[in-house]
């Protein structure tokens, strides 16, 4: 029997959590118990970064992280940032398990990884302690805590949005003391950061779809028979729909629950109005990855 | 794998190698006997310091060393000696006061330790107190920083078991004010008892004098305080601004620090921030080679099976967790440990919020337990004195905050009265 | 060859040194620049974060070479100070063969690591790999053994100074 570990730098009792426990129990199954995966949750063995990296250099077997990190590893990856390109969860799973999303995982392969299928941290949405966000007008002049990533960078930015990076650590302090005014991610990581005790607003901006993914040491992969191979993406395709079912379960229970925290909960906006308000920036990311791409992702149905 | 660790380090500490280099040496043993690629072992090194809010050590090492030199410290002192100094063991007494307000900037312990025991060691060292004493009592009035809010490991504790962090922060006054006031009440009797610092008052300025001599001092704190809670700056950056803050007064007002002084102060910042970030790194890489190995989680599930009533549960995880906090940093263990045991805690009826305070206070402790105790090397650094040297005087206050966290313990209002007051339970 | 050594060391450690004071100044300007951006011109910048944690893991591995040469690093010394000055000569031995075993581990498998970096990009700073940063191991470690072995021919124990 070999045993190989996979992390997560978040609970176990989470959309993320919920994947890997899934994927450790199919692989067990499906190897009659040849291979054994070990958990690891709460980034126990570090953060994401840290542990897409251990999977590359092949000091960990396997790491299911969100999206965040990987173009930091595989720059290809970095049009899945583009904001409002995703019109809702089925669009964004569509485009991920067809040839679009099979040809990005692909790309993994020339860097040390066997990416084995995408999975989801769902939509990010805004929050904040100053005022509710109904239009991208509303956005200017708010101090927001942000990934520090290339792609939101640009775009927030052009909403009039001043984009701050900050630790994670650092951020509930920030929103408390207003070091800063709000914050973006999606529903499940605001309600475990309890950030609803310390922002008055959040708008369901979902300006960002957040995936996730399964990754694999290569050489660890290719060590695998055949049979064994079909077996852990097979698996991973299990905690995907495992995740999945978690996030729309999330999403459906995050509003409700943040509303009975307290939380103004702005839903129903007019999309077309933030994307109107993004042209400056889409024409630059239409000239950074190619239209035609863009337009290909659009397209799908 | 983690026997042969712990007895290389035990046997490498005997041999006089650096806790540092004993630490890593271990862990690479480890990998090695356990058949891990090596990568690890820089790869966890790197990661254990690449961490933001470490920024404040170094920061707070280098304010620490800017104020001693500029001025500032001794005329904080000065002021500290005003207010408390007249009494026997005024002093000391001064040192727990100023980790407890400083405990309200800073969210980390080993900051606290720096920058408070840059001033306050050599001052009770100049008083006649014996210098592993100073170190002690510097390293474990520090522990403070965590407890009162902010506090790194709160923020922590309540991510990962999903507790409120503003309840959190709240239930942290009531334990930080008894661990102040036990502290304060033994070192005062302690003092009586040795006849140390009889002459802690003599030749202080009157509180007028001190106060007014020491305004721009005094200062630093409220710009400090001032700047974190009304939103212009993180606590972490906080350290950056005391540097800044530090750096004008002693140059421009004080005019105490002149430029060729500024060489030195900053070779010794690097060295102490080196040698504690270095221990840090290769403790980052131990404990992740323990947790790895899945220790902390047996610990955790061995305890959920044995321990039965509510009582015997937070004895046995208290019993637990310090033998673990001497082994373990108190972050890596709270962020192991807290989704495992406070799930239980609940089980048994313990307030989640309550629960925190016992982890964290207790896993504070093991900043100033041997053999990993990142206030002791801290202290250690500050006070420029090997490690079993300390061991002495720090017995007696390892025993006082035990008694502190028994009663935190079993006396749950003193975290949850306030809570409750606040938000109306 | 003893006095040659020294020489080069002592230029090889000051080096390190005057890197590692550069590195903590610049952190700290970083770190005020960071509250200026933010709160003062509203327009903060998303590289100062990362270029002040890895200024400061530069300023630790190129300031542990002092502490190695003057005997600064934190240590439990009974049997140092129980020991006859023979047998004082033999811990010192072992002390830098421990201590240049580490930094070999360091030097070598962080050259490794430095260069398996290279394919991967900072984030907030994309166009510098991580080489850069992972570059302060395998360099700080050189500088490391030379202050370990200076510290093995000419003795100091700066950490008992003080101690009575
Ligand atoms: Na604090
Ligand atoms: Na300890």
């Amino acid at each position: 029997q070999t045993t190989m570990k996979i992390s997560i730098s978040t609970a176990q009792n989470s959309h993320q959590g919920i994947a890997i426990d899934t994927f450790a129990k199919e692989v067990e199954k499906r190897t009659n118990g040849r291979y054994k995966v070990q958990t690891f949750y709460n980034g126990a063995l570090g953060g994401e970064r840290e542990s897409i990296e251990a999977v590359q250099l092949g000091t960990q077997e396997l790491a299911f992280s969100s999206s965040g990190p990987v173009p930091n590893f595989v720059p290809e990856t970095k049009i899945l940032d583009v904001p409002f390109l995703f019109r809702d969860k089925a669009h964004a799973r569509a485009v991920l398990d067809g040839p679009i999303g099979q040809e990005l995982l692909a790309k993994f392969d020339a860097k040390g990884f066997k990416a084995l299928a995408w999975a989801e941290n769902g939509f990010r949405h805004m929050t904040n302690s100053k005022r509710d966000i109904k239009g991208p007008e509303d956005l200017k002049g708010l101090k927001m805590r942000t990934m520090e990533n290339p792609v939101h960078i640009a775009a927030y930015k052009s909403f009039g949005i001043i984009t701050t990076p900050m630790a994670f650590p650092e951020v509930f302090t920030a929103l408390q003391q207003g070091t800063v005014d709000g914050q973006e991610n999606p529903l499940s990581v605001i309600i475990s950061a309890k950030f609803e005790q310390v922002q008055k607003h959040l708008s369901l901006t979902g300006h960002v779809y957040s995936p996730a993914i399964f990754v694999m040491n290569k050489a660890a992969f290719d060590k695998l028979s055949a049979a064994d191979k079909q077996a852990f993406i097979d698996a991973a395709k299990e905690g995907t729909k495992a995740n999945r079912a978690r996030v729309d379960e999330d999403d459906a229970k995050g509003v409700a629950d943040l509303r009975a925290k307290g939380m103004t909960v702005i839903d129903n906006l007019d999309k077309a109005k933030f994307v109107n308000a993004l042209a400056t920036a889409n024409a630059q990311f239409e000239k950074d990855f190619g239209k035609a791409n863009l337009d290909k992702i659009r397209a799908v149905q | 794998m983690t026997p042969v660790m712990i007895s290389t380090m035990v046997l490498c500490f005997a041999l006089t190698i650096s806790v540092a280099v004993s630490i890593g040496l271990a862990s690479v043993l480890g990998i090695q006997v356990a058949n891990i690629n090596m990568l690890i072992s820089v790869k966890e090194m790197f990661g254990a310091i690449n961490k933001f809010p470490l920024a404040a050590i170094p920061f707070f090492i280098l304010a620490g060393n800017l104020m001693e030199t500029g001025g500032i410290s001794r005329r904080l002192v000065e002021f500290a000696k005003s207010l408390v100094g007249g009494v026997q063991g005024g002093l000391p007494m001064t040192c727990v006061l100023t980790c407890m307000i400083f405990a309200a900037v800073s969210g980390s312990s080993v900051a606290t330790t720096f920058a408070i025991g840059a001033i306050l060691i050599p001052a009770l060292i100049k008083h006649g107190y014996p210098t592993s004493y100073a170190a002690a009592l510097q390293a474990t009035s520090a522990e403070l920083g965590v407890v009162i809010p902010p506090s790194i490991p709160l923020i922590l504790y309540g991510v990962s078991a999903e507790v409120s962090i503003g309840e959190l922060f709240v239930a942290g006054f009531g334990p930080g004010i008894l661990i102040s006031g036990a502290l304060m009440l033994f070192v005062w009797l302690y003092c009586k008892w040795k006849g140390w610092g009889k002459q802690d008052g003599e030749g202080r300025l009157g509180v007028v004098a001190a106060t007014w001599q020491a305004g721009w001092a005094l200062l630093m704190p409220v710009i400090i305080l001032g700047g974190i809670y009304g939103g212009v700056f993180t606590p972490t950056e906080a350290s950056a601004v005391a540097v800044l803050y530090a750096l004008v007064v002693g140059m421009l007002i004080y005019r105490e620090i002149g430029l060729r002084d500024l060489f030195p102060i900053l070779r010794k910042s690097v060295v102490s921030s080196a040698v504690i970030m270095f221990i840090i790194a290769n403790a980052g890489l131990f404990a992740f080679l323990i947790t790895r190995a899945g220790v902390p989680d047996a610990i955790g599930r061995w305890l959920e099976a044995v321990l039965q009533s509510p009582a015997l549960f937070l004895l046995g995880v208290n019993a637990a967790l310090f033998v673990i906090g001497m082994f373990i940093e108190t972050s890596a263990a709270i962020i192991v440990l807290a989704p495992i045991l406070a799930p239980v805690a609940v089980h048994f009826g313990v307030d989640p919020v309550h629960f925190g305070l016992i982890m964290v206070v207790n896993l504070a402790l093991g900043m100033i337990t041997p053999p990993f105790g990142v206030n002791l090397f801290a202290a250690c650094t500050v006070a420029r004195i090997p490690l079993d040297r300390i061991i002495g005087h720090l017995i007696p206050f390892v025993l006082v905050i035990l008694a502190c966290l028994l009663v935190i313990t079993y006396v749950p209002s003193v975290s949850l009265a306030l809570r409750d007051l606040a938000f109306a339970k | 060859m003893r006095q040659l050594f020294l020489r080069v060391e002592r230029t090889t450690t000051f080096i390190a040194l005057a890197g590692a004071c550069a590195m903590l100044a610049i952190a700290a300007a970083l770190g005020v620049f960071q509250i200026l951006t933010r709160f003062v011109l509203e327009q903060p910048a998303e590289w100062t974060e990362v270029l002040i944690r890895f200024a400061l893991i530069w300023m630790v591995f190129l300031g542990i070479p002092l502490a190695f040469r003057q005997g600064a690093m934190v240590s439990v010394d009974v049997l140092y100070r129980w020991s006859p000055p023979r047998v004082r000569r033999w811990l010192d031995a072992v002390v830098a063969l421990a201590a240049l075993a580490l930094v070999g581990v360091i030097v070598w498998w962080g050259w490794d690591y430095a260069q398996r970096g290279s394919v991967q990009t900072m984030a907030g700073l994309e166009s510098l790999s991580m080489f850069w940063a992972y570059l302060a191991m395998p360099v700080g470690g050189l500088f490391c053994a030379l202050g370990i072995i200076g510290n093995w021919l000419d003795p100091q124990r700066n950490e008992l100074e003080t101690a009575q």
